[in-house]
């Protein structure tokens, strides 16, 4: 019953993935890949990893991909469509998968190390907290740190710079030559002018 | 989490504190300038650098996540000396801007962290993590000067291509779990013993992936691309941290990982790496005789360094000596100070006149600056390696380690790589004595930079005249490891 589940949703999961990348439309891309996010999602609760099928959910068919659709929207769709592939990037692409499967496959089973089989618990969200404030507390408070960088960078790339604030004078583009320096510094202003609203 | 762990930790958690400290300091006591902030930091590293130099306690902390001996307490001291260098270039730089850049305290203090995390780390996702933390503090700084196009050029262009590193480098190491059964560095290697690894696709591929990720980071030829515009577009002070520190990071990384992960492999890649530190030195220096621009110069001259470091890597593996190891380490330390040296002369250059880093600018230097430049020529004589410097004696343990473990071959092609070096380390001494000032050429001096570049000259003559302590200080970093060997 779970071999028919597991083929069933791996299936599912590669046809999305390969209608995510030759659809021409942005916006059924996406939609393609949020089916690939919830097929995988399944894939996940058979491994009887809950935890990771929430989370998949949760933040990538939901969070991620609704940001992804925005982002798309909000740029409008372009009117000039992706032009057809040349034929030598579609032969690349063949090669590289056959060649990626040729390896995958010798993979599969060639590892020496002793992996124990687990309960089903293995992937509640119990037994993954407990090991998250355990085993792994210091990679988990890591984490924090990483994001508290992350987020000064972010804040601080995407500021707008408010006229009259500190800081808000004639642009100043180091190492160009004076008449580009002014032609760039202005588009850049207008550039940073943009970005909040977005 | 219990006291002992966090003790173990010490200077890791005070660097963080001092990180989160001047944070808070600029949001609840905003004023002119940059000193407040300056003042903060540094009061926090120098508590870490206490904690790091007087730690005696060792062991493993957080369930094996990470390691505290004398390997990190050695590294921990590097990267203290290394931000602070960086603050006291940074500090003035930044404050002549109109606005005062003050998220590059807390990044520094948290690149500095990831950089301390990665040479203490003994699992494969504390390595990541850190590794995460130090990359995503430098994204932004690459791209501090926002008004500046280069600047975001090179943030983007290196956060780009760095993700993409990173990439590779979590497959590996997935690979690698998958293959051995586990992320901790000495369960793995009792998980290689005993087994015939050598024909094992699996952790040849993690391994392949997992040398991708770290050779992107020490800029090893051909993963070396993003090094010369990302260098060239950053402030300053910026690309001297970069140039300093993630390299002595990556390389504590690595050490790591072939020494306590892999110790039983070391015949089977070495000719790989052979070929690597090879073509790594030889393309580095090459393409550096071309460069015209002093910062695009040193980012050449950054990648010829990793291939000399390379060059150490390969002599110790199979054998493990310690003279080589020792080398290694000694190298990172002085590799480290003398390069902050260099891209301190173009803080001082670059922070009145715009980006002004094109070699003519330093013409005649020697008549306006008589000090200024004879520090700047202890720094290129270090890093061409000429004696009396620290340079020298970095290169001739490294150097020497290779030829007694049997690599001569490699050895000579290092020794004519330093001899065509020398070219173009010394052109700019050149052009500094030996040349009339042309009107572009810089004459104003600001005194903290000037300060940090005198103690860095004389700290430079002084290991290279004794290079004793120093030696001795990476011979017991390194014999924390030698226990694995």
């Amino acid at each position: 019953m779970e071999a028919v589940f597991f083929y069933v949703f791996g299936t599912l999961a590669v046809i999305s993935a390969l209608l995510t990348v030759t659809r021409r439309d942005a916006v059924a891309s996406a939609f393609w890949l949020i089916f690939c996010f919830l097929s995988v999602a399944a894939l996940f609760a058979l491994l009887s990893a809950h935890f990771m099928a929430i989370l998949q959910i949760l933040l990538y068919a939901g969070a991620i991909m609704v940001f992804f659709l925005f982002v798309i929207m909000f740029l409008g769709k372009s009117q000039d469509r992706v032009k057809t592939s040349d034929w030598r990037v579609v032969a690349l692409g063949v090669l590289s998968l056959i060649g990626a499967t040729v390896v995958l496959t010798r993979l599969v089973g060639s590892t020496h190390a002793p992996f124990p089989a687990v309960a089903d618990s293995y992937g509640g969200i119990e037994a993954v907290s407990e090991v998250l404030l355990t085993k792994y507390l210091f990679a988990f408070e890591l984490t924090g740190l990483l994001l508290t960088a992350a987020v000064i960078g972010a804040v601080y790339l995407a500021r707008r710079e408010a006229p009259g604030s500190r800081g808000a004078k004639a642009p100043v583009v180091r190492g160009l030559t004076s008449q580009a320096a002014t032609s760039t510094a202005s588009s850049s202003a207008v550039q940073h002018e943009d970005v909040p609203h977005a | 989490m219990t006291w002992s762990d966090a003790s173990l930790i010490a200077p890791i958690l005070w660097v963080t504190l001092g990180g989160v400290a001047v944070l808070m300091t600029d949001a609840f006591w905003r004023r002119a300038g940059t000193g407040h902030l300056t003042a903060v930091s540094v009061v926090f590293l120098t508590i870490a650098a206490i904690y790091a130099a007087r730690s005696d306690a060792s062991g493993s902390a957080f369930a094996g996540a990470l390691a505290a001996d004398s390997f990190s307490a050695f590294f921990n001291l590097t990267f203290i000396v290394v931000a602070l260098i960086t603050l006291a270039l940074g500090s003035s730089y930044f404050a002549d801007e109109e606005q005062p850049l003050v998220e590059f305290f807390p990044l520094v203090m948290f690149a500095t962290v990831g950089m301390m995390v990665m040479a203490a780390a003994t699992d494969m996702i504390t390595i990541f993590l850190g590794l995460e933390t130090m990359s995503i503090s430098l994204y932004v700084l690459a791209a501090l000067q926002r008004r500046s196009i280069l600047s975001m050029e090179a943030g983007f262009k290196y956060l780009i291509l760095g993700a993409f590193s990173s990439a590779f480098l979590l497959y590996g190491m997935a690979l690698l779990y998958g293959s051995t059964g586990s992320t901790h560095l000495p369960t793995m290697a009792t998980a290689i013993q005993g087994v015939g690894f050598d024909r094992d696709l699996l952790f040849w591929m993690g391994w392949g992936f997992l040398l991708v990720g770290l050779g992107f980071k020490i800029a090893m030829v051909p993963f070396h691309m993003w090094t010369p515009d990302v260098y060239d577009g950053s402030p300053a002070p910026v690309a001297g941290f970069m140039a300093a520190g993630v390299k002595a990071a990556s390389f504590a990384a690595m050490l790591r990982v072939v020494w306590t992960g892999l110790p039983a492999l070391g015949d089977m890649w070495i000719d790989m790496l052979v070929v690597f530190a090879v073509v790594t030195m030889t393309a580095g220096n090459l393409i550096a005789l071309a460069q015209s621009n002093l910062k695009r110069m040193l980012a050449y001259s950054a990648i010829a360094h990793a291939g000399y470091l390379l060059v150490g890597i390969v002599a110790t593996t199979p054998s493990m000596t310690d003279p080589a190891a020792r080398g290694i380490l000694f190298y990172l330390m002085v590799y480290a100070l003398m390069n902050l040296g260099a891209f301190a002369l173009i803080t001082l250059v670059s922070s009145r006149e715009g980006e002004k880093v094109d070699l003519a600018g330093f013409a005649g230097l020697a008549r306006r600056h008589p000090v200024i430049s004879a520090c700047v020529t202890v720094f290129m004589l270090s890093l061409a390696g000429i004696p009396p410097t620290a340079g020298f004696w970095g290169k001739v343990y490294v150097f020497e380690a290779a030829v007694r473990d049997g690599h001569t071959v490699l050895a000579v092609i290092a020794l004519l790589n330093s001899a065509v070096a020398m070219f173009y380390y010394l052109r700019v001494v050149v052009l500094m004595y030996m040349r009339e000032p042309e009107d572009e050429a810089y004459t104003g001096l600001d005194p903290q930079v000037g300060a940090a570049m005198v103690v860095l000259a004389v700290a430079l003559l002084w290991i290279g005249l004794f290079p004793g302590p120093m030696a001795e200080l990476a011979r017991q970093g390194v014999s924390a490891l030698a226990g694995s060997f």
